[in-house]
C-alpha cells in the first residue's frame, strides 16, 4: 500500500517536474499588476517605461505597444540607466508569463538599484494575448 | 370455445406461438419507428456538427482579421489624412499574407468616437451596423483595447466585421475589416464531408449545394441557423444527409439483428416446447392413460411418478387416494361378508360359498356335506339369562365352532337366529359325521350353563348332516333342504344329537328346489 502511494505520488509529480518552475507570486519592492491594471497604469502614467525582458526574436514577433526590449541577463544598471536615467521613472516589467522568471528577476534588480516605482506584470505576454489586447510588431 | 375441450399442450403451444408471432410483427412494425428515430437522431447530431464546424471556421476567420488589422495599423500614418483612403487600398492592391485567408470586402477607419475617417476601394458596403457600434462604445476599461466583431447581413448579402483598436494603448481610432463570411464558411462542407450549401436569411441560395444533382429526393436537408449581431438569422447552413444510404445501413443492421433475434427466439421456443413435451405434456398424457387403466380394472396398478413437480404431486395424490379407496373397499367387502354379532361368515357369504363349492363339486363329481346346527332351547336361554347373555352365548359358540373346523376350505357361518351352518367341500358322510361329533364335544367342553334346558344343564346343539354328490339339474338348495330335514328329525328325536341324511331326505319334493 505504501509502495503504491509512493508510485502514485511520483506519477503525479512527474508532469510538474517536466514543466518550467513557476514565477514567484510576488517580488519584494515591486507592485504586482494584471493586464487590465497594466493598461490603466500606462494610460494614467505617460512617462511610464515598459520593459520586455524576453529574447529579441520573441519581441520581434509581437509585443505590448511602446515596450522596449531588454533581456533580463543583458540588463545592467548602466543599461537600464540609459533607458530610464531618473530613478523616479515608473517601470513595468513583463515576460512570457507565469512560467517565465525573467521579468521577476529583472523587476527585483531594478528595485534593488533604487527605482522607486516598479510594476511587475506577472501574467505577461500569454495573458496579454488571451485578453486580445493590442499588439505591436 | 369451451376451455375444457382444450388440452394443456394445445394451450401452451398456442400461447408460445402467439408470443413469437406478436414479437415478429412488432419487430417488423418497429422498423419504421427505428428509421424515424435514427433519422431524427442523425439530423440532431449533424446539426450540432455543423454548428461546431461553423463556429470554428468563423473563429479562425476572426483571428485572421484581427491579425490583419494588427499588422495593417503599424503602417497606417494617421497624420496623413489626405492619403488615408489610398493607405487603406493597399491590402487590396498588394495582397497581405492574412488577406489570402479572407475575402476582404472593405477596410474602414474610424476615430475613437466611431466617426468614419476613410474607407477603401470602390466597394460600397452598408455603414457599420449600429449594434456593433453601440457594443464598442459601451465598453469600459481594458475592454476598449480589444477587437470586437460579428456577423451581419444587408440586402447585398452577408458580411463579417471586425473592429480593431488603432494606436496601441492610446486608442487613436478603430479599423474595421469587412469580409465575406461565405468564403470561409464554404470550408464547413469540406469538414463534414457531405453535400453542403448556404442560404440567406430569406432562403435564397448563396452557395448552391454540390454533388446532389437531380436526385434531390433521396437527401434530407439538415439546417443550422447562424445568428447575426442583431440576434436574427443571418445565414442558413444546410447539409444534405443521404437518406438512402442511411436507410441502407439501417436495413443491413436490422436484417442481421432480426435474423439473430428470430433465430434465438426460434431456438428458445423449440427448447421450451421440447422441455414442456418431455416433462409436462408426455407425463400428463401417460398419467391420464394410467389413471384410466387403474379405474377400469387393474387391482394394484399405481400411476408412475415422473415429469415436473406438479405432475409428481398429482400422481402421488392419485396413488394415495387409490390406495385409500382400495383399503376402504376391501374393508367394506370383508364387513359385508361377516355376521355383525358373532364375527363369523354371515348367511350371504355362506350362500356365495355354497354356490361356488356346489359348482366345483358338480364339476369334480365330489361329495359335499352340509351341517345345519341349531342351539337347543335358545329361546329359553334368552328368557332365563337375558339377551345380552344370549348374544355372548352365540359369540362363544361361533368362536368354538370356528376353532373346531380346521380345513381352510371349510366354512362356518351363522345361518340366522341360533342356527349355524358348516359347509364341508370334498367330504363324505363319514367325515361330516366326525366333524359333527367334534362340534358336540366342543360344546360339551365349552359347558355354558343352561338352567332352562330340558335336555341337559349346559347349552347343547342339534345337528342335521347331509352329504350329496351334485347331479345334473340339482340345485344347491336341495343340500340345504336335506340338511334341514335331518336337523328337524334330530330335534324331533329329543335334541342334542346328530341326524344323518336318509333316502327320503334326498328325494325331496320339487318345491324344495324352487
Amino acid at each position: 500500500m505504501r509502495y503504491l502511494a509512493c508510485v502514485l505520488l511520483l506519477c503525479a509529480a512527474m508532469p510538474a517536474a517536466a514543466d518550467k518552475p513557476l514565477a514567484p507570486d510576488t517580488v519584494p519592492g515591486t507592485l504586482l499588476v494584471s493586464a487590465e491594471q497594466a493598461v490603466v497604469t500606462v494610460q494614467t502614467t505617460p512617462q511610464m517605461v515598459i520593459i520586455d525582458s524576453r529574447l529579441g526574436e520573441e519581441y520581434a514577433k509581437g509585443h505590448i505597444p511602446g515596450a522596449i526590449n531588454l533581456l533580463d541577463t543583458d540588463m545592467t544598471e548602466a543599461a537600464l540607466s540609459r533607458i530610464a536615467p531618473d530613478r523616479a521613472t515608473p517601470l513595468l516589467f513583463y515576460c512570457n508569463g507565469e512560467r517565465c522568471l525573467r521579468s521577476s528577476n529583472a523587476a527585483a534588480q531594478a528595485a534593488s538599484w533604487g527605482y522607486g516605482t516598479v510594476y511587475w506584470f506577472r501574467g505577461g505576454w500569454q495573458e496579454w494575448l488571451r485578453q486580445e489586447l493590442p499588439v505591436a510588431r | 370455445m369451451a376451455i375444457e375441450r382444450i388440452s394443456l399442450r394445445s394451450l401452451i403451444t398456442g400461447l408460445l406461438v402467439a408470443v413469437v408471432l406478436i414479437t415478429v410483427i412488432h419487430t417488423i412494425v418497429a422498423k419504421y419507428q427505428f428509421r424515424r428515430a435514427a433519422l431524427d437522431y442523425r439530423i440532431q447530431s449533424l446539426s450540432r456538427v455543423i454548428e461546431v464546424a461553423a463556429q470554428e471556421v468563423l473563429r479562425q476567420a476572426r483571428g485572421r482579421a484581427v491579425a490583419l488589422g494588427g499588422s495593417l495599423q503599424q503602417r497606417l500614418i494617421l497624420s496623413d489624412a489626405a492619403s488615408l483612403g489610398l493607405q487603406l487600398d493597399e491590402p487590396f492592391s498588394k495582397g497581405y499574407v492574412e488577406a489570402g485567408y479572407l475575402d476582404l470586402v472593405q477596410l474602414r477607419l474610424y476615430d475613437p468616437q466611431l466617426h468614419l475617417l476613410a474607407a477603401s476601394g470602390p466597394h460600397t458596403v452598408p455603414p457599420l451596423p449600429a449594434m456593433l457600434a453601440a457594443q464598442v462604445r459601451e465598453r469600459q476599461g481594458v475592454d476598449r483595447f480589444k477587437a470586437a466583431g460579428g456577423l451581419w447581413h444587408a440586402a447585398h448579402g452577408p458580411y463579417y466585421s471586425v473592429l480593431v483598436p488603432v494606436g496601441g494603448l492610446h486608442l487613436d481610432g478603430h479599423l474595421e475589416i469587412v469580409f465575406n463570411p461565405l468564403f470561409n464558411l464554404r470550408g464547413v462542407g469540406e469538414m463534414i464531408h457531405m453535400p453542403f450549401g448556404i442560404q440567406g436569411a430569406e432562403g435564397e441560395e448563396l452557395l448552391p449545394p454540390d454533388g446532389i444533382g437531380t436526385d434531390a429526393a433521396r437527401y434530407a436537408a439538415v439546417e443550422y441557423s447562424l445568428r447575426g449581431l442583431d440576434g436574427t438569422t443571418a445565414l442558413r447552413l444546410v447539409a444534405y444527409e443521404d437518406v438512402d444510404l442511411l436507410y441502407k445501413d439501417m436495413h443491413r443492421t436490422q436484417i442481421v439483428t432480426s435474423l439473430s433475434f428470430f433465430g434465438l427466439t426460434g431456438a428458445l421456443l423449440a427448447l421450451a416446447l421440447w422441455l414442456l413435451n418431455r416433462h409436462l405434456f408426455q407425463p400428463v398424457h401417460w398419467m391420464i392413460g394410467e389413471m384410466e387403466h387403474t379405474l377400469r380394472d387393474a387391482e394394484n396398478t399405481l400411476v408412475t411418478r415422473r415429469g415436473i413437480k406438479e405432475v409428481h404431486v398429482v400422481a402421488a395424490a392419485f396413488n394415495a387416494m387409490t390406495a385409500r379407496v382400495r383399503e376402504i373397499i376391501g374393508e367394506l367387502h370383508r364387513l359385508s361378508a361377516l355376521d355383525g354379532l358373532t364375527g363369523i361368515a354371515n348367511r350371504r357369504a355362506f350362500n356365495q360359498a355354497l354356490e361356488r363349492e356346489w359348482l366345483r363339486a358338480k364339476r369334480k363329481q365330489a361329495a359335499i356335506s352340509l351341517l345345519l346346527v341349531d342351539v337347543d332351547y335358545f329361546k329359553q336361554y334368552n328368557d332365563c339369562y337375558g339377551h345380552q347373555a344370549g348374544d355372548d352365548c352365540l359369540r362363544n359358540i361361533a368362536n368354538a365352532m370356528s376353532l373346531a373346523v380346521q380345513r381352510p376350505t371349510d366354512l362356518v357361518a351363522r345361518y340366522g337366529g341360533e342356527e349355524f351352518v358348516v359347509l364341508l367341500p370334498d367330504t363324505d358322510a363319514t367325515g361330516a359325521g366326525r366333524v359333527a361329533e367334534k362340534l358336540q364335544r366342543t360344546m360339551a367342553a365349552l359347558a355354558i350353563p343352561h338352567q332352562a334346558s330340558a335336555t341337559r344343564d349346559i347349552v347343547s346343539m342339534s345337528i342335521g348332516v347331509c352329504t350329496m354328490t351334485p347331479g345334473k339339474g340339482v340345485s344347491s338348495q336341495r343340500l340345504v333342504a336335506c340338511a334341514d330335514r335331518a336337523l328337524y328329525r334330530a330335534k324331533a328325536l329329543g335334541r342334542n344329537r346328530i341326524e344323518f341324511t336318509r333316502e327320503e331326505d334326498l328325494a325331496a319334493p320339487a318345491a324344495a328346489d324352487a
